[in-house]
């Protein structure tokens, strides 16, 4: 009969205890019946204990030994792995997320700052991808979310097994560290690493990230040392999966979007007509007609109230400038310029605002023209929830140059996008032309 | 091959045929069925306490043998288990395979 009241015996049983608890906890065993496989083998430790003190033995050298005789927690423990989970649990999160003894499960020092870092850097993560996928169409906003979830998944599988003391999880982290750094510096400063550009925060968190690098060292190092090898394929696929954080990042730019319109779907013809009074070009007519085989799904992702706009301008050469008009008055925005008076016709009502005519220098445009170093260009907004696939729409300029001209050099019709691609067109005085596929950024020919 | 004093392993199965045989007998408990195997087969099986309970709890999900607890007095309460008839039908099974294999064993090695 056992003394309950025998401080020595309650030590003893707290063993046993521990040790049946421990053993089902290694065997990854189903909240189900964690508790009722716990009572079984504590009472098969507690008959051991029991037949072991009858021979004479007090209550801790008998609990010793029925802990020996029933074996090692992780040993059996393994066994219940095999019996409650598939196969392929015991290869990969059996692997990856052994259970650990809870003598041995006391943080190192700088265990909690890594994870508080990783737990940031999750944040940082979801909030940018949030914010990013709004304005995202379909195709890649589906994609992106994708690898964002794996890629968080590593991230948490990481926490989980730094906590658990895997050598995996810490190289893991480390490497997140690595991306993070390596990613913000080269999103700030440019691949030239150009320092001046860094925002103050960015250096701020450089310098985080800098200071908290040490934990990584040898405090950690000691806490994963007795992790068992998850293998070299399982290595290969770990070492791939932080691939999904940067694939985030650069998925928009390369995955072809189905769900858009491509440049292939716009069409542009311009055609000039000038009418000449004396021998100088009086009015210069200019009609556009442009057409969309189909339109974008999504032209602004999912973000509400996102007014979405493309344009269409026409640039004139040849023209004399109009004499002490300053380039800084026009870019005050003042709207009765009048060295042209334009009229704009549209058919379907896409045209939304009217650019005032403007002087332009070639510097405007990074570009130098050969025979004119001035240009006058005028345009307008065209909205694309009013533009329907497969309907012609007509533009026509209609301008009257206040300073007679004796020729138009040349005239250009550009059509533009949301900024992704467009379509010039270019020509002279009485011409036609289709228009041609550009790419931004969209400067003067 | 040389002998490392330790002798021939069981295999699950084994292990799991060897249970099911006691079983058969009467209702058992984790602890008493090591103690019945070492007993009986006067110590050839000697194997760890704690082996006993993932292999019965295989047993069981496979619908071989069938757990109840009883409550003990002065003890924790213990978890006995009894055949099942698809364990009957599995031991009478696994006895032919074994006689099988131990006749096969016998005449290569000339016992």
């Amino acid at each position: 009969m056992t003394d309950q009241n025998d401080p020595r015996v309650g030590a003893a049983i707290g063993r046993l205890r521990r040790h049946a608890t421990d053993t089902v906890a290694f065997g990854s065993v189903p909240a189900s019946v964690r508790a009722e496989l716990t009572d079984e083998i504590f009472s098969g430790l507690w008959d051991r204990w029991q037949a072991d003190m009858e021979t004479g033995l007090d209550p801790d050298a008998a609990a010793s030994l029925a802990i020996e005789a029933f074996g090692s927690d992780d040993v059996i423990g393994r066994d219940l792995v095999a019996v409650y989970r598939s196969s392929l649990f015991v290869r990969t999160i059996g692997t990856l997320l052994p259970h650990v003894a809870a003598t041995t499960r006391r943080w190192p020092d700088g265990m909690g700052r890594v994870l508080i870092l990783l737990t940031i850097l999750m944040l940082v993560g979801i909030l940018g991808i949030v914010n990013a996928i709004e304005s995202l169409p379909p195709t890649r906003m589906v994609v992106v979310v994708a690898l964002s979830i794996s890629s968080f998944a590593t991230w948490a599988l990481v926490m989980r097994g730094l906590a658990k003391r895997q050598k995996w999880a810490l190289a893991l982290a480390r490497l997140a560290v690595v991306i993070t750094l390596g990613g913000t510096l080269a999103a700030f400063a440019g691949p030239a690493l150009d320092v001046e550009r860094l925002p103050v925060p960015v250096i701020s968190g450089v310098f985080a990230l800098l200071a908290v690098w040490p934990v990584f060292g040898h405090g950690l190092a000691e806490w994963v040392k007795g992790s068992i090898g998850i293998g070299r394929r399982f290595g290969i696929v770990l070492a791939a999966l932080p691939l999904a954080s940067v694939l985030v990042v650069a998925a928009p730019t390369f995955i072809p979007e189905v769900t858009a319109a491509a440049q292939s779907d716009l069409h542009l013809r311009a055609i000039s007509t000038c009418v000449r009074s004396e021998g100088v070009v009086s009015r210069l007519v200019v009609t556009a007609t442009f057409q969309w085989d189909r339109l974008d799904v999504l032209p602004r992702g999912t973000r509400p109230n996102t007014f979405v706009a493309d344009s269409i301008s026409l640039w004139m050469e040849g023209v004399p400038a109009v004499g002490d008009l300053r380039l800084e008055t026009l870019r005050d925005g003042r709207q009765d310029f009048q060295v042209f008076h334009s009229t704009t016709i549209t058919t379907g009502g896409v045209v939304t605002d009217l650019f005032p005519a403007q002087e332009w220098r070639d510097s405007d445009f990074d570009h130098v023209t050969p025979d004119s170093s001035t240009g006058y260009q005028l345009g307008s907004s065209i909205a694309l929830d009013k533009i329907e696939a497969g309907q012609p729409y007509v533009i026509t300029f209609d301008t009257q140059p206040e300073v007679a001209a004796t020729a138009i050099d040349r005239v250009i019709v550009t059509y533009d996008h949301l900024g992704v691609f467009g379509s010039r067109a270019i020509l002279a005085c009485d011409s036609s032309a289709d228009g041609v596929t550009i790419d931004p950024p969209f400067r003067l020919p | 091959m040389p002998s490392d004093g330790e002798g021939p392993k069981l295999s699950r199965g084994e292990f799991g045929l060897l249970l099911l045989s006691l079983l058969s007998k009467r209702e058992m408990y984790g602890y008493e069925l090591i103690g019945q195997l070492r007993a009986t087969s006067e110590g050839a099986i000697d194997l760890p306490e704690g082996t006993v309970y993932p292999a019965l709890r295989r047993l069981e999900r496979d619908g071989l043998i069938q757990g109840r607890w009883e409550t003990v007095e002065s003890a924790p309460r213990r978890r006995y288990y009894a055949l099942t008839p698809k364990g009957h039908t599995a031991l009478a099974a696994g006895r032919r395979d074994w006689h099988r294999f131990r006749s096969g064993a016998d005449t290569v090695m000339g016992t």
